[in-house]
């Protein structure tokens, strides 16, 4: 299981880098922090024999505050989000979620783009960011276009990138000032068994919009819009309503086969998490009403 | 000349009992140590291992053309080249082919090994061997193996190997290749007798012993001898292996043991040596062979197991009968299963005032990977199981179980097993201290439990060590004794206790890994022997070279021997000071020279201690305070202690490592680690993505080590082992203070999925109507 031979490519545009990788097709692959590559080259998952690495190509780099949210390039660590102040100032729980990820040695080098790349379902980002609305930045045969993450993600492993494509990066617009977001993750192994990530909008203790996201269950994130659902509730009628619809969720979300837990468990966690997820996400919406949202995640 | 001082020096060189700091501290965290991995020797060429895709199969046609053809192949191996010699080993049982002959009887046993002039052609070759196996259908669980018409694992009668050491080799009954057990008083009726019953099955896990450092061998055999490199925590029981493998003189097989990184019996007894020799030997050069982790993981694992177990108990609070049934899956090949069988059966019983008592294990074939030594075996397997009827019973006679248990523990002296070592430990004592260092019967938040246990383990292994220490005319000596560096600090340990007798400075005191060509002879480095039985040796010897010392000091001062002692780096006689540099030049008439000490350890010649089996029982008791979270069935370690019942601390900061190291082990034992295979035997989780190991963020808020010294064990100054039992005892704590948290668990790991499903089936934490 040693790496094998393989030569490296260091382009220094988006341009370059993109039509090195469309020629190379299958030969080639995009290599960033290489915590997921080069373990899938050892193991003789990836068989790539040329490497095009995207650390040099500076538009892949920097977290931005910009107006309406922060821009934060494909290049960027978890290390980088997790101490970055602009994303602590518009949210906060963006840069928790990035510090639970892994361990320090996979944070400080591993970036967001290389894991919504690799499309590995056990993925906090991938949640995270759908809950929030985010919106990813591919380079798609010469031209930008914008996408959602869970359309980036096809299934397992899989996203809509082709050969010669590209993330730049991901937009994360700024939550609304009475809105909160909570994420939870489930970790039993090494990575995540079960994310799930909450955007709750309140005003005076009602919900004003919800937004409620569940991955690392099945082949990509499940991402559901309760605004309709949930608009106007608190308290009870809150609690009650969001007991039925996360069972509802719980009951029918599709699972990946062959997980070391069993279905039964897997939606009794995915039914625990996310009601806690939103129960939170309305408490301390309404406590936090007016300031930035501050809440961070937490470990089940 | 010699200079004689009669301002005494002060004696503050004492060492023994002291935290002096370990002495591969430094080389080892600059990356400066050197492993077998690190060993390059001239010529030598790369190896990798062709593995059995198949749990069990015939092996039709093995074709190596394309394999050879490659550029820089040298030699590839198969079980044709061991025509000329019987190429069957184990210790136990001799049941291994050095690679598969003809048949595979596990997923990952070695069928070829290739040797290349790099790693990378070593492994392309493996790629390119042709292998047409005729598959069957494997036995890879215990129910399935004992099934009466299982298909067998082995169909030939094993033979026992060159330390089997377990008496007349039973006739062999379907899949079980040992049995061990014992009785004493009328069971049955007891059980009749008695006013509380407890019993349920119980199960423990595969789990893989994880050192860092894979197995790692460079093997360099030429005419009629063989130099061996190798990561083993029993260089002389390697020797002695190989040698009769290869038909070699001992003296003609040389184990060479740098440092090793980690071992926890993951390297003891043989394991990838004759594999290393078979290549060398057909290459005609060295060959290094390196294990990859999941290569690792199928060389050795510990026994999973399923206990049937029954406790009884009068209606007075007295524990009087249990009866353990229990079938301890070994894999393909014995490896040290049968002993492993024997300790277990030794541990169930618990130490206890038993009026009856049945046990009966067994050791089962499966066709998966081979089941060896792992820290604390035998007593980690069958501890948490009498240790929670223990507690049951308390419960339902509403006694605490602190007080129920000092009022059942064996006495000092009491009999823990017919024939064998009466106790050598005060447990009530023992269990004060615990329930102390945890706050027993202190209030305790909702949702949290606290649990106590107590057990036994044989420990000491066979009592033969030899040592040499070498005191040279600079004043520096240098010890030389078989114990492995494995990160237990064995260096520093003996260091200080050659240091304590010949009143030196500990980092005076060099002790180096084992040549078995210039390393006096050591049975092994486990069962917590080393400080007990090998540092005994390095006693003796130490005390060897100072008698030699004071022969030279009495004729000096013209005092009579018992009158001397040595003192900061010399010897005096109350009044007169001499360095034992100006000792050893006294002696000799000029500035050279050295003294040699011998220390030899026997049974037979013990003061009883090392004629006795066990050489002592080491002590596996601990507390442990948890928390479980209903909802998802989390378990979080809040708090643990143990007991560190040593007779004599010879450095308290080890003893405390190793009772935190062990604690982080059962923690990983108890609730989350565990080898998974598919119904084909194919092992499911063989990286550290899906085995969880043990990390820092496990570590509980609290670890306290409470070390005993009564100066009760045999070892140097009263010393004895420890090391193993607060892996058994930490294990079994966990799993009383679960159940105390109102969800008794009957298999491990405790993983969330199997608590909450627990806590689902019991319907209310409040349990009730588990064990009958
Ligand atoms: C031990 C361990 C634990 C982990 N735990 C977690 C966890 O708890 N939660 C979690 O969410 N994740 C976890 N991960 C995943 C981790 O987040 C990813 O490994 C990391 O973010 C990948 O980034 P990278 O830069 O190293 O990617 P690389 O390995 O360099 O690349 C990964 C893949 O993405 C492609 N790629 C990379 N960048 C681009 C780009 N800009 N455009 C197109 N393709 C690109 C590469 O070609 C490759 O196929 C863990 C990983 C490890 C190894």
């Amino acid at each position: 299981m040693k790496l094998p031979q393989f030569e490296l490519h260091r382009p220094t545009s988006v341009d370059a880098a993109a039509r090195l990788l469309a020629d190379l097709g299958d030969d080639g692959s995009a290599f960033s922090g290489g915590t997921e590559l080069l373990l899938a080259m050892k193991l003789g998952l990836i068989k790539s024999r040329h490497l095009v690495d995207l650390k040099g190509l500076p538009e892949l780099h920097g977290i931005e505050l910009r107006p309406g949210g922060v821009w934060i390039g494909a290049g960027v660590t978890h290390a980088e989000i997790e101490a970055s102040p602009a994303v602590r100032a518009i949210l906060a729980p963006l840069a928790v979620m990035a510090s639970q990820i892994a361990n320090m040695r996979v944070r400080a080098v591993g970036t967001i783009g290389g894991n919504l790349c690799f499309a590995d379902p056990n993925s906090d980002p991938a949640t995270f960011l759908s809950a929030v609305g985010a919106r990813l930045r591919t380079w798609v045969r010469g031209e930008s276009r914008e996408v959602a993450p869970e359309e980036f993600t096809v299934g397992p492993y899989q996203t809509v990138l082709e050969p010669g494509d590209l993330l730049l990066g991901v937009w994360v617009p700024t939550p609304p000032p009475s809105a909160n977001v909570v994420h939870l993750r489930m970790k039993i192994h090494e990575r995540p068994s079960v994310t799930v990530a909450a955007m709750v909008e309140a005003s005076h203790g009602e919900v004003v919009a919800a937004r409620l996201a569940v991955g690392s269950v099945g082949p990509k994130v499940l991402q559901v819009d309760l605004g309709e659902e949930l608009r106007g509730l608190g308290g009870s009628a809150y609690s009650s309503r969001v007991g039925a619809l996360v069972a509802l969720l719980a009951g029918s979300i599709p699972l990946l086969p062959e997980r070391p837990e069993s279905p039964e468990y897997q939606r009794h966690l995915v039914r625990v998490l996310s009601t806690r997820a939103l129960e939170v996400g309305l408490a301390a919406a309404t406590s936090s009403a007016g300031r930035p949202a501050q809440n961070g995640g937490g470990e089940a | 000349m010699a200079t004689v001082i009669t301002n005494l020096p002060s004696s503050k060189a004492g060492s023994v009992g002291h935290e002096v700091p370990r002495s591969d501290a430094r080389v080892k965290l600059s990356g400066k140590a050197q492993f077998t991995g690190d060993i390059r020797v001239p010529g030598m060429l790369y190896g990798a291992v062709l593995r059995s895709p198949l749990a069990r199969a015939r092996i039709r046609s093995v074709d190596l053309r394309a394999a050879l053809a490659l550029d820089g192949v040298v030699a590839i191996l198969t079980g044709a080249d061991l025509m000329d010699m019987d190429p069957y080993y184990g210790h136990a049982l001799k049941d291994r082919p050095i690679v598969a002959i003809d048949e595979v009887r596990f997923v990952g046993e070695p069928v070829a090994v290739v040797a290349a002039s790099s790693l990378s052609v070593a492994e392309n070759a493996v790629n390119l061997i042709d292998v047409v196996y005729a598959s069957e259908s494997p036995v890879t669980s215990l129910q399935a193996a004992l099934l009466p018409d299982s298909p067998l694992v082995h169909t030939k009668r094993a033979r026992p190997g060159f330390a089997h050491g377990l008496g007349q080799l039973p006739d062999p009954e379907g899949n079980v290749c040992y049995r061990y057990g014992f009785s004493k008083g009328d069971v049955s009726n007891d059980f009749v007798q008695a006013a509380v019953v407890v019993e349920g099955e119980y199960r423990f896990p595969a789990v893989y012993q994880y050192a860092l450092e894979t197995h790692s061998v460079v093997a360099d055999h030429r005419g009629d001898e063989v130099t061996i490199w190798a990561s083993c925590q029993h260089p002389f029981l390697v020797r002695q292996e190989i040698a009769d493998l290869f038909d070699l003189d001992l003296d003609r097989v040389r184990l060479i043991v740098p440092f090793l990184g980690g071992g926890f019996g993951s390297k003891s007894y043989t394991k990838m040596e004759p594999i290393a020799v078979a290549i060398s030997r057909k290459a005609g050069r060295p060959v290094r062979v390196v294990n990859r982790v999941d290569e690792s993981m199928v060389t050795t694992r510990r026994h999973n197991m399923v206990c049937r177990m029954r406790t009884a108990a009068s209606a007075t609070g007295e524990l009087i009968a249990r009866e353990a049934d229990f079938w301890l899956d070994t894999g393909a090949y014995a490896d040290n299963g049968p002993r492993v069988t024997a300790t277990a059966g030794d541990a169930a019983p618990g130490p206890y005032r038993w009026r009856s008592v049945r046990v009966d294990g067994r050791c089962v074939y499966t066709n998966t990977a081979p089941a060896g030594s792992y820290r604390a075996f035998g007593a980690i397997h069958l501890q948490w199981i009498g240790e929670l009827q223990v507690d049951e019973i308390a419960r339902r006679l509403q006694v605490d179980p602190l007080e129920f248990r000092c009022r059942n523990v064996l006495p000092v002296g009491g009999e823990v097993r017919a024939g064998a070592k009466p106790l050598d430990a005060d447990l009530v004592g023992d269990l004060r201290k615990v329930a102390a260092a945890i706050d027993w019967g202190q209030p305790r938040t909702e949702g949290r439990g606290v649990g106590l246990s107590v057990g036994l383990l044989a420990a000491g292994a066979h009592p033969v060590s030899m040592a040499t220490v070498r005191l040279g005319a600079d004043a520096g000596a240098t010890v030389l004794v078989g114990t492995t560096e494995m990160g237990q600090g064995a260096r520093t340990a003996m260091a200080q206790i050659a240091a304590e007798v010949l009143a030196l400075p500990s980092e005076q005191v060099v002790v180096r890994g084992t040549d078995t060509q210039y390393t006096p002879y050591d049975r092994s480095t486990g069962a917590s022997r080393s400080t007990t039985v090998a540092g005994k040796a390095v006693e003796l010897a130490a005390r060897d070279v100072l008698a030699a010392l004071e022969e030279t000091a009495a004729a000096k001062f013209e005092v009579p021997l018992d009158r001397l002692s040595a003192r900061a780096g010399g010897v005096t006689d109350g009044e007169r000071w001499i360095s034992h540099q100006d000792l050893i030049r006294a002696r000799f008439g000029f500035a050279g020279g050295e003294l040699v000490g011998h220390g030899m350890v026997q049974p037979s010649r013990g003061s009883g201690s090392f004629a006795e089996g066990p050489v002592f029982w080491e002590v596996c008791l601990a507390a442990a305070e948890v928390a479980v979270d209903p909802v998802t069935g989390v378990v979080r370690v809040i708090r643990t202690a143990s007991i560190a019942d040593v007779g004599r601390a010879i450095n308290p900061q080890l003893i405390r490592r190793q009772d935190e190291g062990a604690t982080l082990q059962a923690i990983g034992n108890a609730l989350f680690e565990e080898m998974r295979y598919d119904p084909e035997g194919m092992l499911l989780n063989d990286t550290l993505l899906d085995y969880r190991v043990p990390s820092a963020l496990d570590v509980p808020e609290r670890m306290t080590c409470v070390i005993v010294e009564n100066g009760d064990g045999p070892g140097p100054f009263g010393a004895k082992g420890c090391g193993e039992g607060a892996f058994a005892g930490v294990t079994a704590a966990i799993a009383t203070a679960v159940a105390a948290a109102g969800v008794p668990m009957q298999e491990l790991p405790m993983t969330p999925e199997r608590v909450w499903r627990r806590i689902q089936t019991l319907g209310h934490p409040d349990r009730e109507g588990e064990a009958s």
